[in-house]
């Protein structure tokens, strides 16, 4: 009896309850991260500025589609074509040709007191969730300049769209600076080039009388600093690029190479090589001061400082092979990844040689060119030398630089001897390699401050 | 007498269990109430209809597009003209800056009301014939390995969405996974979760799994986790979305803002789902969390 009485109750609740409570949970860890589809119709614009349009959408389009990140949803697929900025789009003819992004603009002009500047505006929806993404907390954007400069207008739109939908710092709108080369191997001209972040507008900015090798961009203003063998006389310069004024840095005896800027833009740090032997210095622009380093019998270069100015990362033969160091920069002993207390730390112990060490303006990695078993190739490595991972090989990859957000990897490539370098990026995850066009064989580039 | 005892049982136990299925609704028809308002917050309305006042007067075009007699004023505005000499500090040549017009907040906020227009416009049901979209015109990429991994990535994805487009269900390859369930909450007196609730979860799973980019790019993904509650119909639409955990992204909190953005464009992006119809009660309702932390299912 009352084992039925149970047998009814518990088929009832077994009827009743589960259909009332029902509800299921799903839980996935980890995503699919492919490139965004993304739709950029061509800016809107009256008479001739139509043109100027199409040429700024292309740029932006351009932009984003160097970073992988982006799939460009191509303008045959589109249903809606009366978009404007001003009003909504309908979400529904967007979402069924699967675009996540839409960005809506316009150009026009604008004269005030007789000069006449371009102005572009830019409004970015969000397809699923229906709504106008905020930029920089404004629900549109809008960027004015001289015609002259629509190139970076381009560039800060697609900044403006990359940083909203990725998370990074921005990094279009900014420069690269490198050593341009030309005529036969035995007697080559090597002049220092920069152009924009994306190839154009190429400008050479010094005559290719003298070789000039590893120029590397301030930080903080227009200045950049190279070798030179100006007067048959390797040294390191400093170069104004606004004024195209070029000057000795300091009065080293010896030669002085490989120079880099610190993350203030105030000192520089490079290599002095004396009787056969290399130490590291540190000169200060402002106080015109130097102060060394490294005082070791091993050849020390290649350095460069980390983001909050304490350590130096350089490159070392000390241990037999040309290999990475961490010390402080103010030369105090520091505790070793391995445990012990010394004044500079190793911190690459793989087969290979490693060299041209670069601080992630993040602060967290390393990029280096790692030479083994006849190849090259850049990699990363954490400052504590953990989790190094290769991320180009080839048979001359060299000279990685870091964009300033600190995503992309420029280095320069020889495919095959006598190839001759090219200028290539890739991205910090390994993926997304590509060539940088340049109108002639290049090296050495590095990447400029984010502009203005 | 003995054999009412468990009718009388039964009735009862169909009296709470009516009130289970009915309080949900209930409760669910609040929330939605409340989520109604969400978007117009969210898009702003007053914020963006209050631009600065008019100076000139409008252009012919945005007589098309105000529906309001309120004409659209930041135009005219946006260039203050204490900007302009900044403009011209910039040094010439080289490095000639681009730099915005760094409006006044409400300057800068370029839209106006739009929303009558679009409405208009949204409730027509889109008719246009889907396009099919051609084969992409990929930029010519270098041929190494790597990039050649990254195109074939692209591609297929690219594939998978024609597929989709056509069959309007989503039918790309999830990764393999255990069939084991998942240690997932439940209600007091849920009783034991049915095989077929299990099948469900590996269905829904399946189907959202593709549209999520997940975290793995932002810095310290592993706090980056967003639960989510969606609200189906029949025909595996999503009707609500809620976002339980966290309830918004901290002002500032880049990441946490875009891991939300990218869960709940995942779900909206998925939609309609594909489930047995049969179980509807079953997955009328469904928590969705995605984030590194849920590696239960």
């Amino acid at each position: 009896m009352m084992k039925s009485i149970a047998a009814y109750l518990f088929a009832a609740l077994v009827a009743v309850i589960p259909a009332a409570t029902a509800q299921v949970t799903v839980n996935i860890s980890e995503g699919t991260l492919k490139p965004t589809p993304i739709a950029i119709p061509v800016f809107e614009a009256e008479g001739a500025d139509r043109q100027l349009a199409t040429d700024i959408t292309s740029v932006i389009q351009n932009d984003l589609l160097s970073t992988g990140l982006f799939e460009i949803t191509p303008q045959s697929a589109f249903i809606q074509r009366d978009l404007s900025i001003n009003t909504q789009p309908r979400f529904a003819d967007w979402k069924i040709i699967q675009t996540d992004a839409l960005v809506v603009g316009e150009v026009d002009r604008v004269t005030i007191e007789g000069v006449e500047f371009i102005r572009a505006s830019v409004r970015l929806w969000d397809v699923y969730g229906e709504e106008v993404m905020r930029l920089e907390g404004q629900a549109g954007r809008r960027f004015t300049a001289k015609p002259e400069d629509w190139r970076r207008i381009a560039h800060k739109i697609a900044d403006t769209i990359y940083a909203r939908l990725t998370g990074e710092d921005p990094y279009f709108d900014s420069r690269i600076v490198y050593v341009a080369e030309t005529g036969p191997k035995d007697d080559r001209t090597k002049r220092l080039a920069i152009m924009d972040s994306d190839g154009a507008n190429v400008k050479y900015l010094t005559s290719g009388t003298f070789t000039v090798l590893t120029p590397r961009f301030s930080p903080s203003n227009q200045q950049i600093t190279y070798m030179s063998f100006e007067n048959n006389r390797p040294r390191v310069y400093l170069f104004d690029i606004q004024s195209g004024r070029q000057e000795v840095l300091g009065n080293f005896q010896s030669m002085t190479f490989a120079p880099r800027f610190s993350r203030d833009g105030q000192s520089v740090l490079l290599t002095q090589a004396v009787n056969g032997n290399s130490d590291i210095y540190l000169r200060d622009l402002v106080t015109q001061s130097t102060r060394r380093l490294t005082d070791h019998p091993a050849i020390d270069t290649s350095p460069s400082m980390s983001p909050n100015g304490r350590q130096i990362v350089f490159n070392s033969d000390r241990g037999g092979s040309p290999q990475l160091y961490v010390m402080n920069t103010d030369g105090s002993p520091l505790t070793c990844p391995s445990g012990g207390r010394d004044t500079a730390c190793r911190i690459t112990f793989g087969s290979g040689r490693y060299s041209t060490p670069v601080w992630s303006p993040r602060g967290d990695l390393i990029a280096f060119t790692k030479q083994s078993r006849g190849r090259f190739s850049i990699g990363v490595i954490g400052t504590d030398g953990e989790g190094e991972r290769v991320l180009t090989e080839s048979y001359l990859d060299e000279g990685p630089e870091w964009s300033p957000n600190g995503r992309v990897i420029t280095f320069f490539r020889e495919r095959a001897p006598g190839a001759g370098p090219q200028l290539w990026s890739v991205d910090l995850t390994g993926r997304n390699l590509r060539q940088i066009p340049t109108p002639t064989q290049a090296s050495d580039p590095a990447w400029s401050p984010l502009l203005n | 007498m003995i054999r009412g005892l468990p009718a009388s049982i039964m009735l009862h136990a169909a009296v709470i269990g009516a009130g289970y299925i009915a309080w949900p609704y209930v409760a669910t028809t609040v929330t939605e109430d409340e989520f109604v308002v969400v978007p117009v917050e969210l898009v702003d309305v007053g914020e963006m209809t209050n631009v600065a006042p008019v100076i000139e007067p409008q252009e012919p075009e945005e007589d098309e597009l105000e529906p309001e007699p309120e004409p659209e004023p930041e135009e005219d505005e946006e260039l203050p003209v204490e900007d302009i000499p900044d403009e011209r500090d910039i040094p010439v040549d080289e490095v000639e800056t681009a730099r915005e017009a760094a409006p006044p907040e409400e300057e800068d906020d370029i839209l106006p009301n739009f929303e009558a227009e679009a409405d208009e416009e949204e409730e027509a049901p889109p008719e246009e014939p889907k396009e099919e979209r051609p084969a992409t015109p990929n930029p010519k990429r270098d041929s190494s390995a790597l990039d050649n991994l990254l195109n074939s990535a692209e591609s297929t994805f690219q594939s998978e969405r024609e597929t989709r487009r056509e069959t309007q269900a989503p039918r790309r390859e999830p990764p393999p996974r255990e069939e084991t369930p998942a240690p997932q909450e439940q209600r007091a007196g849920a009783g034991e979760r049915t095989a077929n609730t299990v099948r469900i979860e590996q269905l829904l799973y399946n189907q959202i799994y593709p549209c999520w980019d997940g975290v793995g790019d932002q810095p310290e993904p592993e706090r980056l986790n967003v639960s989510m509650r969606a609200r189906l119909d029949a025909e595996g639409n999503v009707i609500d979305l809620d976002l339980l955990r966290p309830s918004r992204a901290p002002i500032g909190d880049r990441p946490m803002q875009l891991a939300i953005e990218r869960a709940q464009r995942a779900v909206q992006k998925c939609q309609p789902y594909r489930l047995p119809r049969d179980d509807y009660d079953l997955w009328k309702e469904a928590n969705i969390n995605l984030g590194p932390a849920f590696t239960g299912n």
